[in-house]
């Protein structure tokens, strides 16, 4: 409430700005040459034109055609006798209108960048947050960030980077990385959600200023259960393997030494047979 | 030197000679008019130089608009030192042309900065990115990543159909028609094919931009999706 109060009322001001410089320059335009002072005036029309052009970049080129046609339709209202004025005065609206069109081009081209980034951070699948190395202060965060976290994006932002990163020590690895690293980077780090539950994050910095880093985050705690979960079955796999093959091989050893002991026993009973033949008729 | 190097050299020395002979124009039409009693129009010459240079040097667009504004200062103070009336008006001039000078660099200046943040965040992201021209449905710009999780690389996907890639018709009319009536989307899920031919499930996001770009956002989900199959 207090911040669209806030901003209402800017816009209230900006307006009254530039109502208040363009009715100056009209009015000085009138005074001039109706006392003959012809040389500062049109330079009066440019602040309503920078301003607009910085405040309403969408609506520039149709004030700044107004503007510059009030100014040429004054002179030839008041001025019409005078030929080289007249011809100062179209040099004047031309140059009004190069302004305007180059300046607005800028700051809509500006405005559009502005708004494509906007896009990206709102929309992104990955989590994006940026924050000042130096300071700490978490500068800019995206809905998706925040609710990976379990937070709220306002409750984020503004607040200290330690109370989601806590590790010190990773904090201050990360940011000698930064300082050193000309290759782009792409690190493992772990971040405290809300209810203190600890996730594991990919992120890859990038430099926007000295003072801002902003940085893509991708929670990879659930992909590292399911990597552990496979390689876990997989030790499990291998480990009932080896226990069976273990098994085989005793049942295998068993097996074999009951053979030997069957071949003995019976080379045992052939050898008595042939050493004592009149005991084996005896048993007959 | 490669032929890009090249082209881009023909390009600066182009524009450095558009600059200078302005500047050239500009300078001599004030020393021809200031030596002939022509005083009213020389000045306007000055907005040429300091707008080409802005546009094609936006860091130095203030030191040269300040160092082009002092040299017609000092010609105008060097050739009518005694006209007081033209001293002022040359004075107010050529706040006029710092205050352009400063003003269009400053635009220019932060608008190269914002491209080369978006650039940043399209190439830094952990995400994939993409983004496709709503009529024609064609894949505008991509970045590394999303073209690497289906093993293409960044130039093959450019200007291609986004059917190229989607695996899923009906899922495709389905996404672009709720882009095109709400002009963003929540998560969906689609199908993509990769290039040998694999199909692999991601979660996008779009939004629709000003013009008619879309630009979407796409993380892989397949293998998150493998476990909850297979219970």
């Amino acid at each position: 409430m207090r911040e669209h109060l806030f901003s209402e009322f800017e816009e209230v001001l900006q307006l009254f700005i530039i109502a208040a410089a363009c009715i100056g320059a009209v009015l000085i335009t009138i005074f001039s040459l109706t006392h003959n002072v012809f040389e500062v005036f049109p330079f009066l029309y440019i602040l309503p034109i920078i301003l607009v052009v910085y405040f309403y970049p969408k609506r520039a080129v149709l004030f700044l055609l107004c503007i510059s046609l009030m100014y040429i339709s004054l002179i030839f209202l008041l001025a019409s006798g005078n030929t080289t004025l007249l011809v100062i005065a179209t040099a004047w609206f031309a140059i009004f209108m190069t302004i305007g069109v180059v300046a607005s081009s800028y700051a809509n081209k500006l405005l559009d960048e502005k708004h494509r980034i906007r896009y990206i951070i709102d929309n992104s699948q990955d989590g994006i947050f940026c924050y000042n190395p130096s300071g700490g202060s978490l500068i800019e965060v995206n809905a998706k960030f925040a609710k990976q976290l379990r937070f709220e994006r306002q409750e984020l932002l503004g607040t200290d980077i330690s109370q989601i990163w806590t590790d010190t020590a990773e904090r201050q690895r990360f940011a000698q990385l930064l300082r050193t690293e000309k290759k782009p980077i792409e690190t493992e780090i772990l971040l405290r959600a809300r209810d203190g539950t600890v996730s594991r994050f990919v992120i890859s910095p990038l430099e926007v200023t000295h003072d801002r880093v902003l940085c893509s985050a991708v929670d990879i705690t659930g992909e590292k259960i399911v990597d552990e979960e496979i390689r876990k079955t997989l030790d499990d796999l291998e480990e009932q393997v080896r226990a069976r093959t273990a098994h085989l091989e005793r049942i295998n050893e068993e097996l074999k030494a009951e053979i030997l002991e069957h071949r003995r026993f019976e080379s045992t009973i052939i050898d008595e047979r042939r050493t004592n033949p009149d005991r084996e008729e005896e048993r007959r | 030197m490669t032929v890009a190097t090249k082209t881009s050299a023909k390009h600066q020395i182009s524009w450095a000679v558009a600059i200078l002979a302005t500047v050239v124009l500009a300078v001599y039409s004030t020393i021809y008019s200031l030596t002939h009693g022509i005083h009213e129009v020389f000045p306007f010459l000055y907005f040429l130089p300091i707008i080409i240079f802005v546009y094609q040097y936006p860091g130095r667009g203030v030191l040269f608009s300040l160092g082009l504004s002092t040299i017609f200062l000092s010609l105008v103070y060097y050739y009518s030192a005694s006209n007081t009336t033209l001293i002022a008006v040359s004075t107010a001039w050529f706040v006029i042309f710092v205050t352009i000078g400063v003003v269009t660099s400053s635009f220019a200046e932060s608008l190269k900065a914002e491209e080369r943040k978006y650039r940043g965040i399209f190439e830094n992201s952990q995400a994939g990115i993409f983004t496709f021209d709503l009529q024609s449905q064609e894949i505008r710009e991509i970045n590394t990543k999303f073209a690497r999780m289906l093993s293409y690389e960044r130039e093959d996907l450019l200007n291609r159909n986004l059917s190229a890639i989607l695996f899923d018709a009906d899922g495709k009319s389905a996404f672009v028609r709720t882009v095109a009536e709400l002009s963003r989307t929540g998560d969906v899920e689609l199908f993509f094919h990769t290039r040998d031919n694999a199909v692999r499930q991601f979660l996008i996001s779009a939004s629709l931009s000003q013009d008619t770009t879309v630009i979407c956002s796409a993380i892989d989900i397949t293998e998150r999706k493998l476990p909850s199959r297979s219970y």
